[in-house]
């Protein structure tokens, strides 16, 4: 077994709020190997966006650990964290507001060549800023184009580039298509994976688009209201899904066949439950058609049902 | 790929100050009259304490194109140099002002907490006394002079200042570009210079202009109330208040520095005005584009209006 290049122990996001504390992230462990993808998917507010920006530390833990490349940076100070910002990057789910409305295409791009002194002179930076643009698909002549003259997919081409001019070995995507045209959607997911391939990136993919998760992650973790439901191999996810939460994502996906309309489908009803202190107990048990009184009471655990795959329902 | 000739009107932010008209006129009575002062010495057909006792409170003639005041001075020849004040004064108070009340206000923003609550609890108190008092409180303890009635006129307009600029901040600080920037690798400090500061400054230089004008007011203000520049210096305030004693005499004494601060302070808001437009990246060349495209449809209108018109003949 190879290093994981990423490893979450328990970790746990939560807010202050009036009313109490909001566990945004509530007690999650996964690993990532490097050059893997993990899906992250979950309704809004299911706090799937916290956890990205607990990995990139830009929001510091509330307790549990987080190991990247082995070394425990839970509680790295900014001048710590300063190695390792390099090599972790974030694309934004919206295009437009992830970029500087006073700059353009190639200071946004050069900016991170800059402040991580990545290329020792002018004519090195010109020649990297337009090799990123070129690995990332915007023509030349958008080099002195501020972002707000250009479409959404090019924006989000920009957002990629930003990313990838540090050459970061992890980037969090956080819905990076889900602000897109559908026919945008699709180029940008296959430059995605195509970048992976080429520089064996890492990377956590958020997502609430079933179809989307599929087609680009290695694992999935299905959350609910901060804590993993379900975790596993995608394929086996999607053959076998197992937490009730899951199969109902699973129904919710359009499926552009004729015979479908006859398949039975159970739509999730009701929304999230406040995050706002939890009581113990299965949190999904509201909305659940299989609930039991064995739901509530004490929390229950991820269970290992087959070899790699993890889920945490009282039926299993 | 032809070469290009690199020309001023290539800029879009030239292009868009240059669009409209009224811009392009204040501009040019400003510029003219800072030079006008700059070179008074050449210009002015008189000194400005140059004093004739055969000729007080003489209406306009071909000898004193605005006439004379109490001394004898040549009116025009004092508003002249009465410019070189007034322009020093507001240009210099805005500075100080901004740069102070620009930067308070970021560091509020950004670091918020008690910080945030000392100094903005400071900006309350200082903008909780009227201005003109605080004016004057400050010259009394520092004593008259230029400088020090800038520094006493910039006290005052700080909190404006500050307060804009927090009130930015917080709207932008959790912006994603702002988080995207401190993954591009930028420590707190160098993030809110390069991301926060300049898209807080648009508001700013709105403000800036309009302070302009009104530290000029402010000027005239204290100069009239006695506590400006040091006689025989002339400044506009204080010629309007020389003038007003003599408001049923000879009205033009009063009345021609209030009308040229009137049109100083109206064309620097009307270019702050342009200059946010054109800094604006995303009013950006569009503000022109309009202006050309309305005056070309209001041609085409008239131009129908006239054909119309002569059908009907």
């Amino acid at each position: 077994m190879s290093n994981p290049l990423i490893e979450a122990k328990d970790l746990k996001k939560f807010f202050r709020t009036s009313h109490g504390q909001l566990h945004a992230v509530d007690g999650v462990n996964f690993k990532i190997e490097r050059g893997k993808t993990l899906g992250v998917v979950g309704e809004s507010g299911c706090g799937k966006s916290t956890l990205g920006k607990v990995l990139l530390r830009l929001l510091d833990a509330t307790g549990g650990q987080y190991f990247y490349d082995g070394v425990d940076i839970t509680k790295f100070t900014p001048k710590q964290m300063a190695p390792y910002r390099r090599k972790m990057q974030m694309i934004f789910q919206d295009p437009s507001g992830a970029l500087d409305p006073r700059m353009t295409v190639q200071d946004l791009i050069g900016e991170p060549l800059k402040s991580f002194k990545l290329c020792s002179s002018k004519e090195e930076y010109r020649d990297k800023v337009a090799e990123i643009m070129k690995t990332v698909g915007i023509a030349e002549r958008f080099a002195d184009s501020y972002s707000h003259e250009l479409d959404g997919g090019r924006r989000q081409r920009i957002g990629i580039g930003r990313a990838l001019a540090s050459e970061p070995e992890f980037i969090v995507c956080d819905e990076p298509v889900s602000a897109l045209d559908v026919s945008i959607q699709a180029q940008v997911l296959n430059l995605l994976m195509d970048l992976q391939d080429d520089k064996n990136l890492t990377y956590v993919f958020i997502t609430h688009d079933m179809s989307v998760v599929k087609h680009i992650s290695d694992h999935i973790m299905v959350m609910y209201l901060g804590q993993c439901v379900e975790y596993a191999e995608t394929d086996e996810l999607f053959d076998h899904p197992l937490h009730p939460y899951t199969v109902g994502l699973l129904d919710a996906v359009p499926v552009p066949t004729l015979t479908s309309k006859k398949m039975s489908m159970e739509v999730m009803r009701g929304e999230l439950t406040s995050p706002i202190e939890p009581k113990p107990g299965c949190r999904f048990a509201a909305r659940c058609p299989h609930a039991t009184a064995a739901c509530s009471g004490a929390d229950i655990p991820l269970k290992e049902v087959a070899p790699g795959h993890f889920a945490a329902c009282t039926m299993l | 790929m032809n070469k290009k000739k690199k020309k001023i009107t290539d800029s879009r932010f030239v292009r868009v100050i240059l669009a409209r008209k009224s811009v392009v006129f204040c501009l040019i009575v400003l510029i003219v009259t800072l030079l006008i002062s700059i070179f008074a010495d050449q210009v002015a057909p008189y000194g400005y304490d140059d004093q004739d006792y055969t000729s007080i409170l003489q209406g306009a003639s071909s000898k004193h194109l605005l006439g004379t005041d109490v001394l004898g001075r040549d009116i025009l020849s004092r508003l002249i140099y009465g410019g070189r004040v007034s322009f020093s004064v507001g240009a210099l108070t805005v500075v100080m002002a901004s740069i102070i009340g620009i930067a308070l206000g970021l560091v509020a923003g950004v670091a918020g907490g008690t910080i945030s609550a000392v100094i903005m609890r400071t900006i309350d108190a200082i903008s909780a006394v009227p201005t003109t008092i605080m004016s004057l409180f400050v010259t009394a303890i520092l004593g008259r002079g230029i400088v020090n009635m800038c520094i006493a006129i910039a006290i005052t307009l700080v909190p404006s200042y500050c307060r804009i600029t927090r009130s930015q901040v917080l709207s932008i600080r959790n912006a994603d570009y702002v988080v995207a920037g401190t993954l591009a690798g930028n420590n707190r400090t160098l993030n809110t210079i390069k991301h926060i500061l300049p898209n807080t400054i648009s508001l700013n230089i709105v403000m800036i202009t309009m302070n302009i004008g009104a530290a000029i007011m402010c000027e005239s203000t204290l100069s009239f109330l006695g506590m400006g520049v040091n006689p025989p210096m002339p400044s506009w305030g204080s010629m309007v208040n020389d003038g007003y004693t003599y408001l049923e005499r000879l009205p033009l004494m009063a009345i021609i520095p209030g009308v040229y601060i009137m049109i100083v302070v109206l064309c620097f808001n009307i270019v702050g005005d342009a200059v946010r437009d054109a800094l604006d990246p995303k009013l950006k060349g569009t503000l022109a584009d309009a202006r050309t495209k309305k005056r070309n449809r209001m041609k085409a209108e008239a131009a129908s209006a006239a054909a119309a018109a002569g059908a009907e003949e």
